[in-house]
């Protein structure tokens, strides 16, 4: 019963006249709805809080809660917000969205190398990056932001604030070697 | 041997998340138990959980001044294909480092074949259900040698056919292991609003002696059902259960537990979080804060 239930919350499961009558009975209650709602709202709240510039991106496209909650349905979570950030950003950093698959990709950069990490990360923007997150941190419309070029932060725990941004000529090597190089290491 | 000193009233507690110590500083001066969650506190790096120094150093602040009682939410005592490991690792740390009066979880299960289900599913009271959660109390009991409480979760989900009334099923678990229990009050007029729990005849058939603690809290109203959010100051109506909970038990309840979830500390702001505690008080402890006698009886 315990894995039918927790099947019926993930959406995954959808009983059949053959079912005892306890899980049809779930299965149409308004609690079961109540409990998925309650279970998706957790879950973003806590990736609000340790994903805050992937999230708030989402948030900015108008995506969040069905990105979270197609994320969820796809897999067996962890209790530990760390886990649970963490599988998130390595998720969205495939995002077909360049804009949030870089704000994913930065993101995770950052808290690796915050926690001590030696190597360093190089991502990939097709937006000015600063306008980017100041928007994000202060919460305002990306729309405003969108400035578009070819630019490169590159991530580190040896340079002061972690990062720096530098604009990438178009049509340069550079450009392309990085694009090849801009995924974070699993 | 004399007999261990029992409190006349209970004492006054209230949750802490951690990481707040401008917090902690307000709250400590207004309790006497402080109560964590080792599933807040803890952090994982590839794999393995642990606390950090920062966190250690904040319990021991805690117990300084404080009793620190364990309320976990990630044990999942009652997954059928067994609890989860990693919340013990986090107790047997925090029991390797810091004194704890007793530690808690809920009569519920939060995982599936290791799958976190993300909330607390409450059990079908069966004697099948009974004999599991009995075996990993007795278990808990053995490993830890402190009392542990079991608090019964509120249930969104319809109610499943049961052998065993709520209370009857509770009063089973207590006999048989001799563990201490949680009520919440909140819980309670949660359950009595979304599933018609009769208050009145659970604490009639309730064997209230093994009531150690009692939580207060508050939630919100959504779509028809009421939550326990832990995100608010408590309603009247809590409070005067709690205080008939805590006549009828006749000296067994040692804390009343005002809880509220880290994550509300910012709306609600320290100052009405302080009010809270100074207005609870005198509704359950008869003696100024450092005056009381303390409980060393086991539950």
């Amino acid at each position: 019963m315990q894995r039918q239930l927790r099947d019926l919350i993930k959406h995954s499961y959808h009983p059949t006249a053959d079912d005892p009558p306890y899980i049809r009975r779930v299965a149409d209650s308004p609690g079961l709805a109540m409990v998925q709602e309650i279970i998706l709202w957790w879950r973003t709240s806590l990736l609000q809080q340790y994903c805050r510039l992937t999230a708030q991106a989402l948030q900015a496209r108008h995506c969040l809660a069905e990105t979270v909650h197609a994320f969820t349905r796809a897999r067996a979570l962890s209790p530990f917000i760390e886990e649970l950030g963490e599988a998130f950003l390595q998720d969205m950093r495939q995002h077909p969205d360049s804009l949030l698959a870089s704000v994913a990709q930065f993101e995770y950069a950052l808290l690796c190398v915050k926690r001590g990490h030696e190597q360093s990360y190089v991502v990939h923007w097709d937006y000015e990056p600063y306008g980017i997150l100041h928007c994000l941190i202060q919460g305002l419309p990306l729309a405003t932001a969108q400035r578009r070029g070819r630019y490169q932060t590159v991530v580190s725990r040896h340079i002061p604030g972690y990062f720096q941004v530098r604009a990438v000529p178009p049509g340069s090597l550079d450009a392309e070697h990085t694009l090849l190089q801009s995924v974070c290491p699993t | 041997m004399r007999p261990a000193a029992v409190p006349l009233s209970p004492a006054l507690g209230t949750t802490y998340g951690g990481g707040d110590a401008a917090l902690l500083e307000r709250l400590l001066p207004l309790v006497e138990y402080i109560e964590i969650a080792p599933d807040s506190l803890a952090e994982t790096h590839n794999g393995t959980v642990g606390f950090s120094r920062q966190t250690m150093e904040e319990c021991h602040t805690i117990e300084a001044s404080a009793t620190l009682i364990v309320h976990g939410v990630g044990l999942s005592i009652g997954s059928y294909d067994g609890w989860c490991e990693r919340y013990l690792q986090m107790l047997d740390q925090l029991f390797e480092q810091v004194k704890i009066a007793w530690h808690s979880e809920h009569l519920a299960y939060s995982m599936v074949e290791g799958e976190f289900l993300g909330t607390m599913l409450t059990l079908p009271r069966t004697e099948q259900v009974l004999d599991m959660v009995c075996e990993r109390i007795l278990a808990l009991q053995q490993r830890y040698g402190v009392p542990f409480l079991l608090e019964h979760a509120i249930s969104l989900l319809p109610e499943y056919d049961s052998a065993y009334s709520q209370a009857g099923f509770l009063n089973a678990l207590t006999e048989r292991t001799g563990c201490g229990l949680i009520l919440d009050a909140y819980n309670l007029e949660c359950d009595a609003y979304n599933q018609g729990l009769d208050i009145g005849a659970f604490l009639a058939e309730l064997r209230l002696e093994h009531v150690r603690e009692i939580h207060l809290a508050n939630g919100v109203n959504l779509r028809g059902f009421q939550l326990d959010v832990h995100s608010r100051t408590t309603r009247e109506s809590t409070i005067t259960l709690a205080e008939e909970i805590v006549a009828r038990a006749r000296g067994a309840v040692q804390v009343v537990t005002y809880e509220l979830l880290r994550e509300a500390v910012p709306a609600l702001g320290y100052d009405t979080i302080v009010k809270e505690l100074e207005r609870l008080r005198p509704h359950f402890v008869e003696a100024p804060r450092g005056t009381r006698c303390h409980a060393t009886s086991a539950a």
